[in-house]
């Protein structure tokens, strides 16, 4: 599989949209793995909505090649806002942008905006998230 | 509804306090998707900055996730939450999640948010702005 290099991607490059759903088993295992107990009605019901961040930042990490090319990351930081929850298997699209992309210290800056909406546009979420490539993946 | 109107400021969220052990960190890239070496390849991770393994700074976060949603019954609309990872949680080490209510208006309360590791040090600190409702 290729994979982009942040180095010569633009502000304003778009990622995806990517469309998927969290199925009741993903969304329990969630919980679980996060070692939870359920804070909403039942998680049969709503989905956390931090899974579907974790999503987004997965597909990234997939299309930059990160864990593939072993390019050493740090998740620098990281804001969201939830508009509206979903329930297991409803349909989130997920379309991220890069908003900044610089270098620091030698080392790669990327802020990475990305939008959840539903099928019918309504927005779900929206996420930002800074990412940190260290020199070595230069 | 979100935060009971009754909070006032200084008032805490309910404090989460967590093992994040190697065992959760697997299950979490299980459960998420990311299976970055650096979290779960004690040879490649030794060869990192960090010298060893380190936990999901998002499992972490889903600490203050899961605390807000203690605090609102499992409500999220509305809520938004900002942070910056600090300093990685290690595995085998217990850490705790706690926020404190810093302002409140008719419409919405904000937290300073922070999960620490068992040195005292931040995992990672920030804001959550919750929206004010009636009581369900």
């Amino acid at each position: 599989m290729s994979h982009l290099n942040l180095a010569d991607l633009s502000i304003g490059h778009v990622f995806g949209p990517i469309e998927f759903a969290v199925s009741e088993q993903d969304a329990a295992d969630y919980i679980t793995a996060t070692g939870g107990t359920d804070p909403s009605p039942t998680f049969s019901q709503v989905v956390h909505p931090l899974q579907l961040d974790a999503v987004a930042i997965t597909n990234l990490i997939d299309a930059l090649g990160i864990v593939e090319n072993r390019i050493e990351t740090i998740h620098a930081g990281q804001q969201m806002t939830v508009t509206k929850t979903v329930a297991p298997g409803e349909a989130v699209v997920c379309t991220s942008t890069l908003k900044s992309n610089n270098m620091r210290r030698e080392s790669r800056w990327a802020t990475i905006a990305s939008h959840f909406t539903a099928t019918d546009g309504t927005t779900i979420a929206e996420t930002t998230s800074t990412l940190i490539l260290l020199p070595q993946a230069q | 509804m979100a935060i009971p109107t009754y909070w006032q400021i200084g008032d805490s969220l309910p404090s989460i306090k967590r093992l994040v052990d190697q065992d959760r960190i697997n299950r979490y890239a299980h459960a998420s998707g990311d299976h970055n070496p650096i979290h779960l390849d004690a040879e490649y991770a030794a060869t990192t900055r960090f010298g060893e393994r380190v936990a999901h700074g998002m499992l972490s976060l889903a600490f203050v996730w899961e605390a807000i949603g203690k605090a609102t019954n499992g409500n999220y609309e509305g809520v938004t939450v900002k942070v910056r990872f600090t300093t990685p949680v290690i595995p085998g080490e217990v850490v705790t999640c706690q926020g404190k209510v810093t302002d409140i208006s008719d419409t919405e309360a904000k937290c300073e948010i922070q999960v620490l590791r068992p040195n005292g040090e931040a995992a990672l600190s920030g804001s959550a702005t919750i929206p004010v409702y009636a009581m369900a």
